[in-house]
């Protein structure tokens, strides 16, 4: 229980740096004491635990999370999680407390510390995990925040950006590498373990390092993406690039993720795993490959750096190569070696990443070359980087120097290594106290008279973090024994002893500590001799940056082609579209039609009229793409339609056909209205930009055309065998129905097509003699109501759409006065516009709701004084046709509505045929005229009573009948005129009026003059 | 089985809403707090129905709630079907309404001002909720139809200049998937005379029956992949859900897009089991393409909208890949997946959406949003949770989502599609952070610097933020919901007998 608690503080803390009244209360040093307490206290309490670990307990508690995906969050302390720990809580309360003198800004310290927190929080959850889930989680949250803290300083700087990202794709790569890597771990495990395969206990660090995977068939597999992970997150070579960029970040972030904690989450998990994945050739082969590898150029590259941040991180980068190449060693020889070093290192370097915040808080720059003579003005400083640089160098009696015995030690070739290995330890060696002597040299002693103007001197407290990381060096140096052998001991689980004075002094003889001597001499001798060979021209290595880039180049290439693909032009769209769908068709299509006898002449109701009206269909059809004037395209294509309404009459099917004249009639008006609207030159450059219509090359024709034949013949097969399909049915289900009188077997109701169910029992169920309005209105009256909805929503679309573009009011719900009032007003402030007055927007308001006087009636044109709506069609003997029409139409509407549920037509039709009448009107009178004289015809009014009414009608259903829709039956008895009075004759008055005002609409909407009027 | 009156909730009451409003179409502000009301009533009887399903389904019994509109049997009649998968759909769809309606309420765009456009935005999400409960083909056609209408209305209004042309060319694209919709249905119909769902997969599973029903399978399949605008039905996509007005582009991209999935999924797991495993295979290979295509046009394209747009592009690849390996884990994490998805994307679109209406032009160009959130921290708060959300970081709900997903992909063994869309996941980050880098951690330039007072409140994504925050820190009971599902798809009996009354 402690345990969890001792991780979730940070996280607490971290959420009350999130509101502002915390660094309001406490201020500056209420902040820096807090969080560094907290974490200070964190220490101690860790270190309760160190006696229980070392006999070899293991604490843990497990909380279920989500058992369905196996999600756990299990705390786990057991001697290597405790040094994890205790690292993480003990840098942290010396970075915390340094970071209140670091910065300036109280605002940017809390949220520098929330982040800080939260990452320390992650951490500590990362070092805990006792579930691989967990210890994922915890990963991932220590990249996001390390992405926070490198872009800390993102506003101002352009490469902190660049490096966040950069860090966090690099690391999150890994990480789902990583992800990957566990969960085939898990299977394997559990495979192995011969438990469920999903269990939750299959993820739990206990039954992982229990398992025996190594002779599992994936392990080289989920080995090498755990490896990837963990070599991304630790910046091995090539994915070290990430590190010395980081370097961006605040210099307490840097101590504190960049080289304490953060980038040891890959040591810490390879450590975890390596009881389980360890010990093979590949493990040690990886390990050593890339740990040496990373050691040397890290080494290397940190001598040439100018930034003290930059040689510093190469020089980290360098000291984690070390470290997982031990971890890479045979027979855990390694084990004792890296645990030192990861102590050493977290001591000695985050102490110099401190230092070099001050020196850079104080100078204003961490330029080697702007540097020197530091020690004048920054003793304290200049004391413990001696301290910290000797621990690095590796000089007695420093933990380095216990480090780097342990490191020579274990490489030695008298573990079975080649001489390789030794090789390459020993030079980095050698190059890292050079790295340490050029720190402290170059910094606080070269050029004792360098001058800085704008010197700063840091606060007093800013010092006491690094100085107290500095004795810490020197303690546990001194102190070796009776501080870190329990802890070492218990991390890599066996007992062992800690010295720092080899018992065999002799160099020839202890070759660890010859060679150790070896470094020591030799490192000072060419720092010595340095302005030989240092500056002389160089090499640059090819390094994983270039690969990175050259990565990102790559997939932003790729993108900007696939770009490209989105040209735009509809043509294309459809062609790709319809092209993948025939190729379905074929592939999909084929293997189940085939077999299919498809014979036409199985339909017995063949003449020769409906061979002529299919044969009308199909040329009005071509003739429509043929057509280049749009006009007579529209119309051939109506002639289609009329043909197809002929074919539904002969067949006979009079409601469809009722249907079908009407939608076409309306359809081809709407057309040729626009058309006349819209002029020629707009209509060529809307086909051009949807279209495509330059483009006409054979090729585009002949790929159109393909595609074409093929979809239609598709279409064609469909319908045939369709046909084919329902005759071989029939016949069928006859042949069965008779078998079922012969045999008296029952048959489940359910096989029958439902058509059938519905020419038996409509008359019995709902009282209507006609089978298609019954289902329109009464079993599929769902179906109606929506498709009323979709036919009123995209007049009113149309309505709003042909109001909009030029800014106007829109006319829904308002009369024609209204409208006349505000194109009155608009044509005021166009007027006040055109003769050069600027409007403001309490100006153009004041307009807006001024009344302006219209004329009383209309004039004899039906125009308010406008020649310009006057039709070209108004002549006495059409004005005179229209104003008969109109109340036939409506008569025949209202006709249409009550008989609907006996004869063909139904409220649909009924408001096609009313909304043709005002369609002429529109046509005849012209727009102000017709507004003026149907002055109560309202269209959105119309469609939303009708909307009413509908959904009224179906609710009363549901509270008066038996269901939502349901039909109400009004006891009439012998009714009037052959009427019955279901509540299907109020549904389609409702259907009647929507569809009648949504015709309007549109025909509002085009007839409307437009601007030009205006 | 008893009419479960609660199932006409998420369907009529926005539709009841949308017609109120037309009434008051000179009042916009009341219009605005009419939808408001619809969608939260809408979500509370969605919430009822998942609720009352999630308790059978846990107690072992059938876990199915209909109603029979105009009480006529089925297959006779239109009826309305809340099974597991569709009461979850339902949910998550209401919830993403009440916030694209609540963002309505401060939403600055000129378009929410004309009269038409509430009545639309409930006429949607009537649509929509339709979409996912009607269990008859048919009445999916006119749902669809509707939802296409209402939105095509909605993004032609829009006040871009491209909306129109966007508009027109997803109405062509979209009469095209009709017209294979409807296709697809008259094969069925004519095949075997019913239009029931429940019936046609019963038919289709049990017996001799012809072989053109399973050939309208292509029709069908193509119609929803041009509903989830999958490679490559995508093309229409981007444009629309761009230059929509924000609170319809996050509607858009979350859950208009799911509809398709839904249907996908009810392709695969009731109409067509026979198929599954060719339409399976058809998925995988264009959600992969999906996912690489939509991620590396996200990472490579100049308005912040649209990289959103580009995203939902790939990540329903992701939930396509899933279906289309159909193990139950699998289908578990396409469902955890879809569901997730619609609030990430959602939020991060109409957190763009608030960003762009501070600027001075009201553009969503990356180039005019140049640290453009950078005073604004709480908005670039919200942004970066939801951006680690949809990359599937934890422990936001988009982890939950990849885990589940990874854990299914693992199940069916299918190590290439596995190792790719881990892979692809990758592409997520790096876009994400392009974005977010750029909007919120740089520093103004001369062009972006002035920016209006007052824009788009963000409480509404702030919530949808919050919700994605809770479902990954407690994922458990849309786990649970999500494996009762699939439990239940696996045995479609259920379904088919709630239905059919067998």
């Amino acid at each position: 229980m402690d345990i969890v608690l001792i991780n979730i503080v940070p996280f607490v803390l971290a959420l009350l740096m999130v509101f502002p009244i915390t660094r309001q209360l406490l201020g500056r040093n209420g902040l820096t004491w807090l969080t560094s307490g907290a974490m200070a206290v964190l220490f101690f309490w860790l270190l309760i635990f160190i006696p229980q670990v070392a006999d070899k307990n293991v604490i843990s508690h497990t909380y279920t999370w989500n058992a369905d995906l196996g999600l756990s969050l299990t705390w786990y302390v057991d001697g290597l999680s405790l040094m994890f720990a205790l690292i993480v809580t003990g840098v942290g309360s010396v970075v915390f407390f340094y970071a209140g003198y670091y910065m300036d800004d109280v605002t940017q310290l809390a949220k520098f510390y929330g982040f800080l927190l939260a990452f320390a929080g992650s951490m500590l959850a990362l070092v805990l995990a006792g579930n691989v889930f967990m210890l994922f989680i915890a990963w991932e949250g220590t990249s996001v925040m390390s992405f926070l803290l490198i872009g800390f300083k993102g506003d101002k700087d352009e490469e902190a950006r660049t490096s966040a990202s950069r860090a966090l794709i690099i690391t999150g790569g890994g990480g789902l590498a990583l992800f990957v890597g566990l969960m085939l771990l898990g299977v394997a495990v559990n495979v192995v373990n011969g438990v469920d395969l999903f269990a939750e206990s299959g993820f739990q660090l206990e039954t992982i390092l229990q398992a025996d995977v190594k002779s599992h068939s994936w392990y080289q597999g989920f080995t090498f993406l755990i490896l990837l992970g963990a070599f991304t997150k630790s910046a091995q070579f090539p994915f070290h690039f990430w590190l010395p960029g980081a370097m961006t970040a605040p210099s307490p972030a840097s101590a504190y993720l960049h080289s304490a904690t953060m980038v040891k989450a890959g040591v810490y998990l390879l450590f975890r795993l390596y009881p389980t994945l360890g010990k093979t050739n590949y493990w040690e082969s990886w390990l050593l490959f890339i740990g040496l590898t990373t050691m040397f150029i890290g080494a290397l590259f940190a001598i040439r750096k100018r930034d003290l941040k930059g040689l510093l991180a190469y020089s980290t980068v360098s000291k984690l190569g070390a470290i997982i190449a031990m971890l890479g060693l045979p027979d855990s020889i390694g084990l004792k070696a890296a645990a030192i070093g990861i102590l050493a290192h977290a001591l000695y370097k985050a102490t110099f990443f401190l230092l070099a915040g001050t020196i850079e808080h104080a100078t204003g720059t961490r330029n080697l070359d702007q540097l020197g003579g530091l020690r004048r003005h920054l003793p304290v400083s200049f004391y413990t980087a001696v301290l910290v640089g000797l621990s690095m160098a590796g000089f007695p009696p420093l933990l380095g120097f216990v480090a780097k015995e342990t490191l020579l030690e274990a490489m030695l070739p008298e573990h079975g290594l080649t001489l390789l290995p030794i090789i390459v330890v020993t030079s980095a060696s050698v190059l890292t106290v050079l790295a340490a002597f050029l720190f402290v040299w170059d910094v606080f002693v070269s050029r004792a008279d360098q001058q800085y103007p704008h010197f700063h001197a840091p606060h007093n407290g800013i010092h006491i973090g690094p100085a107290l990381l500095a004795v810490m060096s020197l303690l546990t140096g001194i102190f070796i024994a009776p501080l870190l052998e329990s802890i070492v001991g218990s991390a890599i689980g066996k007992d062992i002893k800690l010295y720092l004075i080899p018992s065999n002094l002799n160099p020839l003889e202890n070759h660890a500590f010859g060679l150790s001597l070896l470094v020591l001499f030799a490192g000072p001798a060419l720092f010595v001799v340095r302005r030989y060979w240092l500056n002389m021209p160089w090499f640059n290595l090819p390094t994983g940056i270039n690969l990175y880039k050259a990565f990102i180049d790559i997939i932003e290439w790729i993108g900007d082609q696939l770009l490209r693909s989105q040209n735009g032009k509809l043509r294309y769209y459809l062609a790709v579209i319809m092209g993948v769908v025939s190729v379905l068709m074929l592939i999909g299509g084929a293997q189940n039609i085939h077999g299919l006898s498809i014979d036409i002449t199985a339909n017995k109701a063949i003449d020769s009229v409906k061979i002529m009206t299919i044969l009308l269909a199909i040329g009005s059809t071509a003739a429509s793409i043929f057509l280049r004037r749009h006009l007579l395209a529209a119309l051939s294509l109506g002639i289609a339609g009329y043909a197809i309404g002929g074919l539904f009459l002969l067949e006979p099917a009079p409601d469809v056909a009722l249907v079908q004249f009407l939608v076409e009639t309306l359809a081809t008006v709407l057309i040729i209205l626009m058309i006349a609207r819209i002029s020629m030159r707009q209509r060529r450059e809307v086909m051009n930009v949807l279209w495509d219509g330059s483009d006409d090359t054979h090729f585009g024709v002949l790929r159109d055309a393909a595609i074409a034949v093929i979809i239609g013949m598709s279409v064609g097969i469909f319908a045939l065998a369709a046909v084919d399909d329902r005759q071989a049915r029939i016949e069928t289900l006859e042949q069965v129905e008779q078998d079922v009188i012969d045999e008296g077997v029952i048959l489940p109701e359910i096989v029958r097509p439902i058509a059938m169910w519905h020419l038996e029992n409509t008359y019995k169920e709902t009282e209507a003699t006609d089978v298609v309005a019954a289902i329109l209105a009464d079993f599929r009256g769902t179906d109606t109501l929506l498709e009323i909805s979709v036919f009123s929503l995209a007049a009113l679309g149309v309505m709003t759409l042909l109001a909009v573009p030029k800014g106007r009011e829109i006319l829904i719900g308002k009369n024609v006065r209204d409208v006349m009032q505000s194109m009155a007003q608009s044509q005021e402030i166009e007027r006040q516009q055109s003769s050069g007055n600027k409007l403001d927007t309490s100006q153009m308001q004041q307009i807006r709701t001024k009344t302006f006087p219209l004329p009383e009636k209309p004039d004899q044109y039906g125009a308010y004084g406008d020649e310009h709506s006057i039709s070209r069609l108004s002549t006495p003997l059409t004005r005179m046709t229209a104003t008969v029409v109109l109340p036939f139409a409506l008569l025949i509407s209202i006709a249409h509505v009550l008989y609907g549920g006996t004869a063909p037509g139904d409220g649909f039709t009924a408001g096609v045929v009313s909304g043709l009448a005002i369609a002429v009107w529109y046509v005849i009178f012209g727009y102000y005229e017709t507004k003026g004289r149907l002055w109560w015809l309202r269209p959105g009014r119309l469609i939303s009573i009708g909307l009413v009414i509908a959904l009224g009608n179906a609710v009363l259903g549901m509270i008066f009948s038996e269901g939502f829709l349901n039909i109400m039956k009004l006891d009439v008895h012998n009714p009037p005129a052959g009427l019955h009075f279901v509540s299907t004759i109020v549904f389609d008055f409702a259907i009647y009026l929507t569809v009648f005002g949504g015709v309007t609409a549109i025909m509002e909407a085009i007839a409307h003059p437009g601007e030009e009027a205006l | 089985m008893e009419n479960n009156v609660l199932v006409l909730g998420p369907i009529f009451l926005p539709f009841l809403g949308a017609i109120i409003a037309l009434i008051f179409a000179q009042n916009n502000r009341l219009q605005r707090i009419i939808g408001l009301v619809a969608s939260i009533a809408a979500w509370l009887t969605a919430c009822a129905v998942l609720y009352q399903n999630w308790d059978l389904a846990r107690s072992g019994q059938t876990a199915v709630q209909i109603y029979r509109l105009g009480n006529w049997t089925p297959p006779y009649g239109i009826v309305l079907v809340a099974d597991m998968l569709s009461a979850l759909f339902v949910v998550m769809c209401t919830t993403v309404l009440v916030g694209g309606f609540l963002y309505t309420l401060q939403c600055k765009d000129r378009c929410i001002t004309y009269p038409v456009f509430l009545p639309a935005f409930g006429m949607m999400s009537a649509a929509i909720s339709g979409a996912f409960y009607t269990g008859d083909i048919f009445t999916l056609f006119v749902f669809l139809e509707l939802m296409v209408i209402s939105s095509v209305v909605m993004v032609a209004i829009a006040d871009k200049d491209l909306a129109l042309e966007a508009a027109i060319k997803y109405l062509l694209i979209s009469a095209m998937g009709s017209l294979f919709l409807l296709i697809g249905i008259g094969a069925v119909y004519a095949s075997l005379g019913t239009l029931t769902m429940a019936d046609i997969g019963q038919l289709l599973e049990t017996g001799d029956r012809p072989l053109l029903a399973r050939a309208a399978a292509v029709m069908l399949t193509a119609t929803f992949l041009l509903k989830s605008a999958v490679f490559p039905f995508h093309f229409w996509q981007p444009d629309f859900h761009t230059t929509a007005p924000t609170p319809i582009s996050a509607m858009l991209s979350s859950i208009v897009v799911k509809v398709g999935v839904y249907g996908v999924i009810r392709l695969v797991t009731l109409l067509y089991r026979a198929e599954s495993g060719n339409i399976g295979n058809i998925l995988i290979i264009l959600g992969i393409i999906g996912i690489f295509f939509g991620g590396l046009a996200a990472l490579r394209t100049y308005d912040a909208k649209r990289v959103l747009a580009y995203s939902t592009f790939g990540q329903v690849g992701f939930i396509m890949v899933g279906i289309g390996w159909n193990t139950p884990l699998a289908m578990m994490g396409a469902l955890v997946y879809a569901v997730n998805h619609a609030f990430i994307k959602s939020a991060l679109l109409m957190l763009s959406g608030v960003v762009a209406s501070f600027n001075q032009y009201k553009s969503a160009k990356l180039k005019d949003l140049v640290g453009a959130g950078k005073q604004k921290i709480g908005i670039g708060l919200a942004y970066f949770l939801g951006g680690l959300a949809l990359a599937g970081v934890p422990p936001l709900n988009g982890f939950i989502s990849k885990l589940a997903l990874v854990r299914g992909g693992v199940q069916a063994q299918a190590w290439i599609s596995l190792g790719l869309i881990v892979g692809g996941g990758l592409i997520t980050l790096l876009y994400m952070t392009r974005v977010y880098v750029l909007i919120f951690q740089q520093k103004p330039t001369e062009d972006t610097a002035p920016q209006k007072e007052y824009g788009d409140s963000y409480l509404a994504p702030a919530l949808l933020i919050a919700i994605c925050v809770l479902l990954g820190l407690f994922s458990a009971p849309l786990v649970e919901l999500a494996r009762l599902t699939v439990e239940q798809l696996g045995d479609p009996t259920q379904y088919i007998h709630s239905v059919l009354g067998v």
